[in-house]
């Protein structure tokens, strides 16, 4: 995991519940992580798998109301237990977050470089250093008339522009960790291409942990170090990116990998049956128990712990016995 | 609080559409008032009922209704009529009240400022309680309900109500405030106009605390708030910089129309404090078919309208980049 | 990030996001108190213990007994059956007042949209002239016209009105009509008339209720602020309105029962009205979402 260096970023059996409609939903059941200094971790699931709520507990940034327990460790420290003032210090020092829908995230009454400088200029009284390192920032990312674009206002930049916008933001405030949410969702593919490729070299020019957040997984073994899969708030595998995509220990992990579209031949598109379930409507087996094609009773009424296998960490009781099933199943996947 | 200021001066090209945009809907604004002005007019002349008859009685000489009817211009086609009031009107000849027998324009002069003391009055207690109640409504998550509930119920006390009220508690109760009239000299025009001002600004306040609470409750739940709180930025600044500032829009727009509702709403409040100001001429004006006072009046309330709403628009043009600047990627 | 249309009715705004708390109970429990008020009203001849413009000089300004559950006034009336009379015009006026300005705004906002080009370039022209009028401003004007009374105020706030209600409907409309799937309507040979009545009415129902809703509670006040000065029906006709007025010189003299009761009558039902129109609203402003 972290070689011996302690982790950056840990959480242990973080659990959220958010208040909708005057009721309390658990949208995280147990969720377990680790991110070493510098490592790129990838977070994969479907829609309310909790992903996002994930990275929002980290920033210590849930709506209102919301339940948290557990811990979360940021360089040692609990994260719950900052008092406001550091808590604005971590927010702006420690990590930044990027989010999906950058037109959505920026104010759009103020301008490009208002948006900009605002975070350094809580630090630092030299606007013009500032203004200096945004523009240095805003080139790195690939915006070359920097100067031009801190005038403009969002609504005046197309989406890819943006978002590069909002990774410079995240970078001048020389975060220790970035928490990318799906970053490239809302871009057409060829931006993605670029906006991606952005981030991964900046995390690795400055040494930066990430947290990438994304559905696409092909997306996540290509940039992350480890991939952490979620459904129905709860961690299902955690391994390192090239051994979690070439043999899946989980089968919601197989049945993402194989129900991505070939490219190569025309065969029939596989899917799970059935519909991403989110953490509240989980009963109280395994969260994937309704969709998995290998239940068994145990896993209708006792919830899987995670465990260690073959250097995976896996929630399933049958993963041992499905390693052979699940193996021929993606290579079968993956073949040409 | 530091900004980067934006001023880049701008091609010429910019500068003339933007002018052009705005010249466009001045015009289209100065027509508005003049069709409702022709409207008014022609519906006024089309009245039944003869202000001959009234002013001269039935059994005058029908050489003397003529005569007069010449003397009033009712003779003459409508339309040269209209043309005849409005090129008096630009010149600032309002023309001749029928019941007081003098020019209209300085009747109106002597009343109009005490309509405006009490119309800024009512609009500065408005503004403040208004305004004031509603951004704490919408900053603080609990004080919605309250607000809400209380705002509802005021919405529904209208100012003749309110009067009521007023003068039962505060005037022949306490006896803190004078019950009626305008009084003389400002500050007591001050002091009498308060039991009024209050009574106007009851339900105003309560319809723009109601829009200020939405508007703040929903800028508030937009995500480039998350993105400024995620940044580490203090909780005050937040909300002064992206949530008030963005909420602005809605806030002005309601204050604007407020306050041109608030010319008509004192017709009202003037009949119920016995106040002499342009409402209660108007009022008489009505009873005695005095159509050139009722149509003046009419004509400085619509065009105070039209500039309370004129002048939102261009605020709104201001305030919203996305408005003055089209998207040039 | 859509905007919650704002539904303005004559200088009153529905803030349709406004949640009040324990909800449901609370709208059946407004609905039932106005079934009771309209029931009264319509009862009144039945319900009210005397003729409500009998005067009696000798029991004038009575205060508030067995026999006079509100006093008299300074005529000797009963102020309780001039209560309960007085509700049938105040009501009446903001029925017909809310009937006829949803019928007309709505057929005037739908034909104009469903005909388009100049035509509704001149409807949507005409509807900004009306709104640089204050609602009163018009009723008064109609009043130096046609006279005081019942008929030239309702009248006149059916003009103030109607351009709120044609420019809800018109936005819904105009949205709708774009929409490819009454082009394809139209391919098919559905008649204008059968298109506009299946697709695009209903989904503006929801908001016209809510906006009709709402102008009852303006129209009330306005037709009330209207009799307050004189302009209403002219005695011995009386509603709401009037009564506060007459009430008024009645509460200087120390007998404010006239005046607060009425007062209070109007309050009442304008709250129970804005209640319900409210929550029609939040419910109309889902739909459109």
């Amino acid at each position: 995991m972290s070689e011996g260096r302690r982790p950056l970023l840990r959480i242990e059996h973080l659990q959220v519940d958010l208040p909708v409609a005057q009721e309390m939903r658990r949208v995280i059941h147990d969720v377990s992580l680790t991110v070493a200094p510098g490592e790129v971790l990838g977070i994969v699931g479907e829609s309310g798998s909790g992903k996002s709520m994930t990275a929002r507990a980290v920033m210590s940034l849930l709506p209102d109301g919301a339940r948290v327990e557990g811990r979360l460790d940021f360089d040692g420290r609990p994260v719950a237990e900052l008092d406001v003032k550091d808590l604005r210090r971590y927010r702006a020092d420690d990590v930044a977050m990027i989010y999906q829908d950058p037109r959505a995230h920026m104010n759009p009454l103020r301008t490009i470089g208002s948006f900009l400088l605002e975070g350094p200029l809580e630090r630092t009284k030299a606007k013009a250093d500032a203004v200096a390192r945004v523009v240095k920032t805003l080139k790195e990312v690939g915006i070359d008339d920097a100067e031009r674009r801190l005038h403009q206002y969002p609504h005046q930049l197309s989406g890819g522009l943006l978002q590069r916008v909002m990774i410079a933001a995240a970078l001048v405030a020389e975060p220790r960790l970035i928490l990318a949410d799906e970053p490239t969702t809302a871009l057409d593919v060829t931006t993605q291409q670029e906006v991606i490729a952005i981030l991964a070299e900046q995390c690795r020019d400055r040494e930066l942990a990430m947290v990438l957040i994304t559905h696409d997984l092909d997306l996540a073994a290509a940039v992350a170090d480890r991939i952490a899969v979620m459904y129905a708030g709860v961690i299902v595998e955690d391994a390192p990116a090239e051994s979690l995509y070439g043999g899946p220990r989980h089968p919601y992990t197989a049945g993402l990998l194989a129900s991505r579209p070939h490219l190569d031949r025309a065969a029939r598109l596989q899917t799970i049956p059935g519909r991403p379930v989110s953490a509240y409507e989980a009963g109280p087996g395994c969260v994937f128990a309704s969709r998995c094609p290998f239940v068994e009773e145990e896993a209708k009424v006792v919830r899987p712990r995670p465990r260690e296998l073959d250097g995976h960490i896996v929630a399933c009781h049958r993963a041992e016995d499905l390693r052979e099933e699940l193996r021929t199943r993606s290579e079968e996947a993956t073949s040409a | 609080m530091t900004a980067v200021s934006v001023s880049l001066p701008g091609p010429r090209s910019v500068h003339l559409h933007r002018l052009r945009t705005v010249a466009k809907a001045v015009a289209g604004r100065l027509l508005t008032i003049l069709i409702a002005s022709f409207v008014v007019f022609m519906a006024l002349s089309a009245a039944p009922g003869n202000p001959v008859r009234l002013v001269l009685g039935p059994k005058a000489s029908p050489a003397a209704r003529a005569q007069l009817e010449h003397r009033l211009g009712l003779d003459q086609p409508i339309l040269e009529r209209y043309w005849n009031w409005l090129t008096g009107v630009l010149h600032g000849d309002f023309g001749i009240s029928l019941v007081y027998k003098t020019a209209v324009g300085p009747l109106i002069g002597a009343r109009l400022g005490t309509t405006l003391l009490l119309v800024a009055y009512a609009a500065v207690l408005i503004l403040i309680a208004g305004l004031g109640i509603g951004v704490l409504g919408g900053a603080f998550r609990r004080a919605g309900a309250p607000v809400a509930g209380l705002t509802g119920f005021l919405l529904g006390v209208p100012s003749f109500v309110a009067a009521q009220l007023l003068i039962l508690f505060f005037a022949l109760d306490l006896g803190w405030f004078p019950a009626q009239g305008a009084g003389s000299g400002f500050s007591d025009q001050l002091y009498h106009l308060t039991l009024p001002a209050i009574s106007l600004a009851i339900a105003f306040s309560a319809w723009v605390a109601q829009v200020t609470m939405t508007s703040v409750r929903e800028e508030r739940i937009h995500e480039h708030v998350d993105t400024a709180r995620g940044r580490g930025m203090a909780a005050p600044l937040v909300f002064r910089r992206h949530v008030l500032r963005n909420a602005a829009v809605p806030m002005i727009t309601v204050s604007g129309l407020t306050v041109a509702s608030l010319f008509a709403g004192a017709v009202v409040a003037e009949r119920a404090f016995n106040i002499g100001g342009l409402g209660s001429l108007m009022l008489e004006a009505v009873s005695g078919k005095d159509y050139n006072i009722v149509l003046a009046v009419t004509l400085i309330l619509i065009t105070v309208f039209v500039i309370a709403t004129s002048v939102i628009d261009i605020v709104q043009y201001l305030l919203d980049p996305r408005l003055s600047k089209g998207g040039g990627r | 990030m859509s905007a919650t249309p704002e539904i303005p009715v004559a200088g009153h705004v529905v803030t349709s996001r406004l949640r009040i708390r324990g909800g449901d109970t609370l709208i059946a429990i407004s609905a039932a108190i106005l079934a009771v008020i309209v029931l009264v009203a319509i009862l009144a001849p039945l319900l009210a213990p005397y003729e409500p413009n009998q005067t009696d000089i000798l029991h004038a300004s009575l205060p508030p007994s067995s026999s006079h559950l509100l006093g008299t006034d300074e005529l000797g009336r009963d102020i309780f059956s001039r209560l309960l009379y007085g509700a049938r015009l105040s009501l009446l006026g903001p029925t017909i007042i809310t009937v006829l300005a949803v019928f007309l705004g709505t057929l005037t906002a739908i034909y104009s949209v469903w005909i388009g080009g100049r035509f509704d370039a001149a409807v949507a022209r005409g509807l900004d002239i009306l709104f640089a009028f204050p609602s009163l401003l018009i009723a008064i004007i109609a009043v130096s016209i046609f006279g005081a009374g019942f008929v030239a105020p309702v009248l006149a706030l059916v003009i103030a009105y109607l351009p709120y209600i044609a420019r809800v409907v018109r936005s819904v409309a105009l949205r709708e009509r774009n929409l490819a799937y009454i082009d394809s309507c139209r391919m098919m040979g559905f008649s204008g008339i059968r298109i506009c009545g299946r697709h695009i009415l209903p989904n503006v129902r929801g908001m016209i209720a809510a906006q009709g809703t709402i102008s009852f509670a303006s129209a009330l006040l306005d037709l009330a602020a209207l009799s307050f000065i004189g302009l209403g029906p002219q005695p011995p006709t009386s509603d709401w309105g009037s009564m506060v007025s007459e009430g008024s010189n009645e509460l200087l003299n120390g007998a404010p029962a006239q005046s607060l009761a009425a007062s209070g009558a109007i309050v009442l039902t304008v709250v129970l009205v804005n209640l319900i129109g409210e929550r029609l609203a939040t419910r109309a402003a889902r739909v459109v979402r």
